[in-house]
C-alpha cells in the first residue's frame, strides 16, 4: 500500500502541484507587460476564427436537433409556444457552453499539445530561450489569453446559431416567423442565465489552454511524445473542464439564486 | 502576422462582441431597461408562482415584470408585489384597475394580468397600489372538481329516482287508459246491440202489420170501416218505424253518435299508441345510455336481440326470473325442401299445431314475459350446427310472433348448438327447439296463488 501511495499517488499529486503553479503563472503573467499582442491576436486568428465554421456548423445542427426533441416532448402537453423559449434556455444556459467547450478542447487542445510538443522535442523552446524570448510569456500566456478571449465569442455564435437552426426546424413544422420566433426564444432568457452561461466558458478556455500548453512544454520522447502529448490534452482538458462546470453551475447557483429556479 | 489576418481577428472579436450585446440587448428590452417606465404595487395572499422577472400583461399586452416581492411581516398578512410596466400604458392602469395572477395553461409559467381600469378613476400614480387577485391553484380546483362531482353524482342519483316513479306513474296511466278504452267499447257495443233489437223488433212489427193488412183485405168491403181504421193505424205505425229508423240511423250510421264516438275512441287509441311508441323508443334510447345502462340491467331489462350466447346462459341463472320450457323435437316440426325445393327448412304442415299446443301451456303467464325460442342442432359441424339451430329458431320464433302477437321486444331466437343440460334427452344434447319463457319469480308466486 505504502509502495501505491508512493509510487502513484505521490507522483500524481506532485504533477497536480506543478500543474496548478504553471496555471498560476499563466494567470500572473497575463497581466504583467510586456504584452505580446501581436502572438496573442494570431493565436485569437487560430483559436477563434479558424474554429468559426466547426462551431457554427455545429451550433445549427444541435439547434436543428434540440427543437426537434423539444417540439416531441412539449406538443404532448400543448406547450408548443413554448419550444423557442425552452431551447434558448438550454443553449444559452449549458448546452452551448459545454459544446463549445469540448469541441474547441478537441481542436485547439490537441493542436496546442501537438505544437508545444514538437518545440519542446525539437529544442525550440530552448532556441526561444538562448535568444533571450520568454518562451512562457510567448508560447503559453499568449495561448491562454487567446483561449480564454474566444471562447465567450464562440459560444455567442454557438448560442445564436443553435437558435437560428432551432427556427429552421420550427418553421418548417409551423412556419414561425424568424422575428417571432428569436422574441419568443428570449421571452425567458435573463441576465442570470446570459452572463454566466457565456462568460464561464472564459474559465473553460483558461482550462484548455493551461491543460494543453503543459502537457505540451513538458513533452518528452521524440514524435512520439508529441503524439501523447495531443492525445492527453485532449482527454485530460475535457474531463477537467466537464468536472469545472459541475464547479461553476453550483457557484453560479449559489451567486445568482434565481437561475435554479 | 499579415494585415488581413489582424482584420479577420479584429472582425471575429468586433462581431462576437456585438452578438452578445444583441443578446443582451433583446433581455433588456423585455425587461423594459431601454424605455419609459412607472411602477405599481398589488397586494396578495398567495403568490404561488411569482418570482422576481415574471412577466406582466396589461390586457393580454407584454407590459413589464414583476420587480419585488415584499414578505408580510406577520401571519396573515399580505405579500406586495411591485411591478415595473411600461409608461406608454400608464393611461389604462387606473386606480380601479386590478392585477390577478394567472397562469398560461397547464404547463405554463405564472403572470400577473393587470385589468385596465375605468375612465372615470384616476391614473395610479408611481409607486402607487392596486388591488390584488389571489391565484387560483391547482389543489384548489381539484377540490372545486371533486365537490362538483359530488353534486352531479348526488343529481343523478335523485334523477334515477324520479325516473323510476315517472315509468310507475306511465305503467299506471297505460293501466288506466286501457280499462277506459275497454269500458268504451262495451259502451259502444252495447248501444250497436240496442240499435240492432230496435231494428229487429221494427221488423217484426212491419210483419205484423203485413198479416193484418193481408186478413183485412180477404173479409172485402164488409169491413171497410176496420180498413180505413187500420190503415190510419197503419200510417201510425209507419211513422213509428221511420221514427225508428231515423233514431237508428242518428246512431249507427255516417256521422252519428256512435261514429263520432268510435272516431273519438279511434283517435285516443291512436295517440296512446305514439305516446306508448314514443316511450319505448325512449326507454330503448335510455337502456342504450350508459349513465343508465346500470339502472336498466339491475331492473332485468335486456335487449334479447343484443344477447350473445354465453348472457344469455348467464341470465339463466338470474334469480329474479324462473325459466320455463317446452321442448319440441326437430322431427315433429321441420321438414327439407318444400315447394321451392332449394334444400331450405321449413316448418311441417301439421308444425303450427304442436307449436300452439306447447304455447298452450305458457299462455297462462304474463304476456310481458320475455318469450326466447332456443334453437338446438345435433349437426356434427360448428357452422351448420349453428346455422340450423338459428334458423329453427327463427321459423318457430317467426311463427309465434305471427300468431299469438307477442310485445315487441319480448320475443326472441337464440340460437344455442347441441348443449341442452336440462332437455329431456338423456345425453344432455336437443335437436329440435325449446319455447323459454322468463317469468319473474315474484310475478310466478302471484300466478300460482292466483290458481
Amino acid at each position: 500500500m505504502r509502495g501505491f501511495v508512493r509510487t502513484v499517488i505521490v507522483p500524481w499529486l506532485a504533477q497536480g502541484g506543478r500543474v496548478v503553479v504553471f496555471a498560476g503563472r499563466a494567470l500572473r503573467e497575463m497581466f504583467r507587460p510586456p504584452f505580446e499582442v501581436r502572438e496573442t491576436a494570431r493565436q485569437v486568428y487560430e483559436v477563434g476564427w479558424r474554429s468559426l465554421p466547426l462551431i457554427a456548423a455545429a451550433g445549427y445542427a444541435v439547434g436543428i436537433v434540440m427543437s426537434m426533441h423539444t417540439r416531441a416532448s412539449l406538443e404532448r402537453f400543448g406547450a408548443e409556444a413554448l419550444i423557442p423559449a425552452a431551447l434558448a434556455l438550454a443553449l444559452v444556459r449549458e448546452t452551448g457552453p459545454l459544446v463549445v467547450g469540448l469541441l474547441v478542447s478537441g481542436r485547439v487542445g490537441a493542436g496546442i499539445g501537438a505544437e508545444l510538443g514538437a518545440m519542446k522535442v525539437t529544442e525550440q523552446i530552448d532556441a526561444l530561450e538562448a535568444v533571450a524570448v520568454d518562451s512562457f510569456k510567448f508560447l503559453v500566456v499568449t495561448r491562454v489569453a487567446a483561449c480564454m478571449l474566444a471562447m465567450p465569442i464562440l459560444t455567442v455564435v454557438m448560442n445564436f446559431t443553435g437558435i437560428v437552426g432551432g427556427w429552421t426546424a420550427e418553421s418548417a413544422v409551423s412556419g414561425m416567423g424568424f422575428e417571432s420566433y428569436f422574441r419568443a426564444a428570449f421571452s425567458l432568457v435573463q441576465f442570470t442565465d446570459y452572463l454566466p452561461g457565456t462568460l464561464k466558458t472564459m474559465v473553460f478556455g483558461f482550462i484548455i489552454a493551461v491543460t494543453a500548453s503543459y502537457l505540451g512544454v513538458h513533452a518528452s520522447g521524440g514524435t512520439q511524445g508529441v503524439g501523447q502529448a495531443a492525445t492527453r490534452s485532449v482527454v485530460t482538458a475535457s474531463v477537467l473542464m466537464i468536472a469545472t462546470n459541475v464547479v461553476l453551475v453550483r457557484l453560479i447557483f449559489f451567486v445568482f439564486p434565481e437561475t435554479a429556479e | 502576422m499579415g494585415s488581413p489576418r489582424l482584420a479577420m481577428v479584429g472582425a471575429f472579436v468586433i462581431g462576437g462582441l456585438l452578438l452578445f450585446a444583441v443578446g443582451l440587448f433583446l433581455i433588456g428590452d423585455r425587461r423594459l431597461l431601454f424605455s419609459e417606465q412607472f411602477e405599481v404595487e398589488a397586494d396578495f395572499g398567495n403568490v404561488a408562482g411569482v418570482e422576481i422577472g415574471t412577466s406582466v400583461r396589461l390586457s393580454g399586452l407584454p407590459a413589464g415584470e414583476v420587480i419585488g416581492i415584499a414578505i408580510p411581516g406577520e401571519p396573515g398578512g399580505r405579500f406586495v408585489v411591485r411591478m415595473r410596466v411600461r409608461e406608454d400604458l400608464h393611461a389604462l392602469v387606473r386606480a380601479d384597475s386590478e392585477a390577478a395572477i394567472l397562469s398560461d395553461g397547464l404547463l405554463g409559467s405564472a403572470y400577473i394580468q393587470l385589468r385596465a381600469g375605468t375612465g372615470a378613476a384616476p391614473l395610479v400614480a408611481d409607486g402607487g397600489s392596486l388591488a390584488g387577485v389571489d391565484a387560483v391553484e391547482m389543489s384548489d380546483l381539484i377540490v372545486e372538481g371533486r365537490e362538483t362531482f359530488r353534486i352531479a353524482a348526488d343529481e343523478m342519483t335523485r334523477m334515477r329516482a324520479e325516473l323510476s316513479a315517472t315509468f310507475g306513474d306511465l305503467g299506471d296511466t297505460v293501466t288506466a287508459t286501457n280499462r277506459l278504452l275497454a269500458e268504451v267499447g262495451t259502451g259502444v257495443r252495447m248501444m250497436s246491440e240496442a240499435s240492432a233489437d230496435l231494428v229487429a223488433e221494427s221488423r217484426g212489427l212491419v210483419a205484423d202489420v203485413r198479416t193484418v193488412m193481408s186478413t183485412v183485405a180477404a173479409g172485402q168491403d164488409a169491413v171497410e170501416d176496420v180498413l180505413r181504421e187500420t190503415e190510419a193505424a197503419m200510417g201510425a205505425v209507419r211513422g213509428s218505424a221511420q221514427e225508428v229508423e231515423r233514431a237508428i240511423v242518428r246512431f249507427s250510421g255516417p256521422g252519428s253518435v256512435t261514429d263520432r264516438l268510435l272516431d273519438d275512441a279511434r283517435t285516443a287509441m291512436r295517440h296512446a299508441r305514439e305516446v306508448m311508441a314514443d316511450v319505448a323508443d325512449n326507454t330503448e334510447a335510455l337502456k342504450r345510455n350508459w349513465l343508465f345502462r346500470g339502472f336498466f340491467a339491475e331492473r332485468g331489462f335486456y335487449n334479447l336481440d343484443e344477447l350473445t350466447r354465453d348472457e344469455y346462459r348467464a341470465l339463466e341463472a338470474d334469480e329474479r326470473y324462473t325459466v320455463l320450457r317446452v321442448w319440441l323435437a326437430a322431427d315433429r316440426l321441420f321438414e327439407e325442401g318444400g315447394e321451392g325445393a332449394d334444400g331450405t327448412l321449413m316448418l311441417r304442415v301439421d308444425a303450427g299445431r304442436r307449436i300452439d299446443e306447447a304455447m298452450g301451456e305458457l299462455l297462462q303467464y304474463p304476456r310481458t314475459s320475455p318469450l326466447v325460442v332456443e334453437g338446438y342442432s345435433t349437426l356434427r359441424e360448428d357452422g351448420p350446427r349453428m346455422n340450423d339451430a338459428r334458423r329453427r329458431a327463427e321459423l318457430v320464433h317467426d311463427h309465434v310472433a305471427r300468431t299469438f302477437g307477442r310485445p315487441a321486444g319480448a320475443t326472441a331466437a337464440m340460437p344455442l348448438g347441441a348443449e341442452a343440460p336440462d332437455s329431456p334427452a338423456r345425453d344432455g344434447r336437443w335437436d329440435g327447439v325449446a319455447l323459454t319463457l322468463f317469468v319473474e319469480t315474484e310475478r310466478l308466486a302471484g300466478t300460482a296463488a292466483e290458481q
